[in-house]
């Protein structure tokens, strides 16, 4: 009896420091195939980028390139920071390359050319990374001058007025775009000289506007190295998204799940009506129109985009009794499970449902997994071999800590590269900043 | 066995001690003279008899085993629960629960003595005083050292030189404190042996603290270069190698001191890791990372010159 209690009272305490309770799965429903959630992952990276992220970069480059223009000497870059888990390269790369609409005046920062000089993905070995983006930012340089030359060239010579006019030409702005910073540089010795590189070259080049993309830890880590805020003033912040917001960016998610289960149903913007069901929900189970849902999930996800959505994807639940009729005995359970999809597109029934969302456990770190998740979270996308070589360990030593880390689903592996799963990012920032590491604000 | 009556005829001879006249007859009124201190017993013949509660019996015998039994448990249980929680909790609270130890295990001890000594004795006025004063007389003959590390124990806690978790230096031994004991106090080495030092020691050599109640502790890492070296690449090379490491506490800052020595130029890297645990590791980190980068650059390292023998 008090050796029960004491048990009760231990894991009680270790829950209350460590872990959160596991996600149980709710009598009469049941979690989505793994195919489906594998295609519903792919489906998160083709939505839209969420509004207030859009209307937020947009205004803060609206303002910042205006400043630039009227005192080009001054403010000539924009730094867009989010966290380590957010998705802050292709959002900028969608915003800014994205067309004007016809319907609004153009804004000023869409007249100027935007380049985008550099690889997107780290550079193999890491110390040529800053050979490599001398390089790709000298072609930037080169290229403009020969630009410049041939719009020289085609100037009429009999034009008087132009053919006075003064040698030296008057360059259209240009935007150069970094959209993540976090792949140029190593935590090694000479590892960040590139990041001096970039802020030495903004500070002495006005002539381009510069936009940067950053993850709150880079910054963080790279304010502490070399100073870059004093380097890089413009720092605008992705906003935390609100219940609201999120339920608006992830209909979309939502109607594409209802039509992967039910691919008989035609597809459209809306859910389907089986979740906006007027039916009362019990349990923890809540209706898709739930405002008490998209809060919660805001609120675990801490407003962070890519969070909310392996959240939102992790609570969706088929409704067990639907997968019950198809039971006919217990020989054919088997093969049901087997050929899941095929029944799911069989059976037009289906329902889906939203579990009380809640963070996944974070399984007991020790001290070298916590290094190592620190690495991953201030470098974004690395290799192993990197990820050693910023450790100061051997790539063997690391190897058997990946791999548990991997199977427990808290770091990702896609081919070589490393990354960690924005769905622990919560409970990972509050360990880390229990364990005295230095993290970013979000 | 002692028996009740052996432990009153001892107390009555040290109370005797205490109630001593002077030889020499005296005008003056004496403290212990019974007549001119009001509520004394009138003989020190009175003294023990009055000191004892009149009823010991099984029943408060029973009581006292059973009180010192749950603090003998209270005190495992907080040993054990602190130190297996205080290795569990993030790092952030891992000293405040070690520094808890002293106090929650004192409340015990002091909780225990309240409890268990009116079952035996009557400590109301001067019977207080006088058993004080026959405790003091036999701890000052027979246990001096043991009273002695006690009291600076109790000192040691209020004045808080250094508490649970901190590392220190007393004498020549240099570790972390894992126990705080009655007596003393217990340091694990970087051998991970466990010394014991009377708290009466602790008081009277100089003690020499590296964290002081935080997480983190200077380390201070020694680097020669010849002369000639380039010194301003060497300084950007410890600071690198700093902010590399992947202990590094990066909010406490680096600094790179440069000595001129006779037969080289010394760098000395002071950094701080995240955990003062670290300390060594931290250490051997820093010197890695320094020794691959010079190798990478070739920077020359003091050479000792060999005599030449003719």
């Amino acid at each position: 009896m008090a050796g029960q209690v004491l048990q009760s009272v231990k894991s009680g305490v270790q829950s209350w420091f460590a872990k959160a309770p596991k996600l149980e799965i709710n009598e009469g429903l049941e979690a989505l195939p793994s195919e489906t959630m594998a295609q519903l992952s792919q489906n998160v990276q083709a939505l839209s980028v969420p509004m207030p992220y859009q209307s937020t970069i947009e205004g803060a480059l609206s303002r910042a390139f205006q400043e630039w223009q009227e005192q080009p000497e001054i403010n000539n870059s924009l730094v867009i920071l989010g966290s380590p888990v957010d998705a802050i390269a292709p959002t900028l790369e969608t915003i800014l390359k994205s067309p004007t609409s016809p319907s609004q005046p153009p804004e000023a920062w869409r007249q100027a050319k935007i380049r985008f000089p550099l690889e997107p993905s780290r550079s193999a070995d890491p110390l040529t990374i800053l050979d490599e983006l001398r390089k790709a930012l000298d072609r930037v340089n080169l290229e403009d001058l020969e630009t410049l030359e041939q719009e020289d060239a085609q100037v009429d010579p009999e034009d008087g007025a132009i053919a006075e006019a003064p040698t030296e030409p008057i360059k259209s702005p240009t935007i150069v775009v970094i959209p993540n910073l976090e792949r140029y540089f190593l935590r090694c010795i000479q590892g960040w000289e590139s990041v001096e590189y970039v802020q030495n070259l903004v500070a002495h080049e006005p002539s381009y506007f510069w936009v940067l993309g950053c993850s709150h830890w880079t910054w963080a880590f790279l304010d502490r190295v070399c100073h870059i805020s004093a380097y890089l003033e413009q720092v605008e912040s992705l906003p935390q998204l609100t219940g609201e917001e999120l339920e608006q960016w992830l209909t979309p998610l939502m109607a594409s799940a209802a039509a992967t289960i039910n691919p008989s149903q035609a597809p459209d913007d809306s859910p389907p009506a089986s979740e906006t069901g007027s039916e009362t929900d019990s349990g923890s189970t809540l209706d898709f129109g739930s405002d008490g849902y998209w809060n919660s999930l805001a609120n675990l996800s801490s407003g962070i985009s890519t969070t909310a959505a392996q959240l939102c994807l992790q609570s969706l639940r088929m409704q067990a009794e639907d997968l019950a009729n198809n039971q006919v005995d217990d020989t054919q359970e088997q093969t049901r499970r087997n050929a899941h999809q095929t029944e799911a597109v069989s059976d037009p029934s289906y329902r889906l449902r939203l579990k009380k969302p809640t963070l996944p456990s974070l399984i007991d770190l020790d001290s070298m997994d916590r290094y190592l998740l620190h690495a991953l979270l201030i470098h974004g996308k690395m290799m192993r071999s990197h990820l050693a070589l910023s450790l100061g360990e051997a790539e063997q030593t690391i190897r058997p800590r990946v791999q548990v880390l991997r199977r427990e689903g808290v770091i990702i592996q896609q081919g070589v590269w490393l990354w960690v799963h924005p769905v622990h990012y919560p409970k990972l920032r509050n360990e880390l900043g229990n364990n005295n590491f230095l993290i970013g604000e979000a | 066995m002692i028996t009740i009556n052996q432990m009153t005829a001892s107390i009555r001879s040290y109370s005797s001690l205490w109630s001593l006249q002077p030889p020499t007859p005296s005008t003056a009124p004496s403290i212990t003279d019974p007549a001119t201190v009001p509520g004394l017993p009138e003989t020190s013949e009175d003294l023990p008899q009055g000191l004892f509660v009149d009823n010991i019996g099984f029943a408060s015998i029973l009581k006292a085993a059973i009180a010192i039994l749950v603090a003998y448990l209270l005190l495992w249980a907080i040993r054990s629960s602190t130190s297996w929680l205080s290795e569990n909790v993030p790092r952030r609270f891992r000293l405040v629960i070690k520094q808890t130890v002293p106090f929650l295990r004192g409340t015990v001890l002091i909780g225990t003595i309240v409890f268990v000594l009116p079952l035996f004795f009557d400590l109301t006025g001067p019977k207080l005083l006088a058993l004080t004063g026959t405790i003091a007389v036999a701890l000052g003959f027979a246990f001096k050292d043991y009273a002695s590390s006690i009291i600076a124990g109790v000192v040691t806690l209020f004045e808080g030189p250094f508490r649970m978790g901190d590392r220190i230096q007393i004498g020549d031994h240099y570790g972390e404190v894992v126990d705080y004991g009655l007596r003393g106090l217990r340091l694990q080495t970087p051998d991970d042996n466990i010394v014991t030092i009377p708290h009466n020691t602790a008081w009277t050599e100089a003690l020499s603290n590296a964290n002081s109640g935080q997480l983190e502790a200077q380390v201070l890492t020694t680097f020669y270069f010849a002369h000639d070296v380039d010194t301003e690449k060497v300084v950007q090379i410890l600071y690198s190698a700093a902010y590399s490491s992947r202990y590094t506490q990066l909010k406490l800052p680096v600094v790179v001191i440069v000595e001129e020595l006779p037969w080289a130029t010394q760098f000395n890297l002071r950094a701080y890791p995240m955990d003062a645990r670290d300390e060594f590791v931290y250490k051997t980190d820093l010197i890695l990372r320094t020794k691959q980068a010079c190798a990478r650059l070739q920077l020359p390292y003091p050479r000792v010159l060999q005599s030449t023998t003719t």
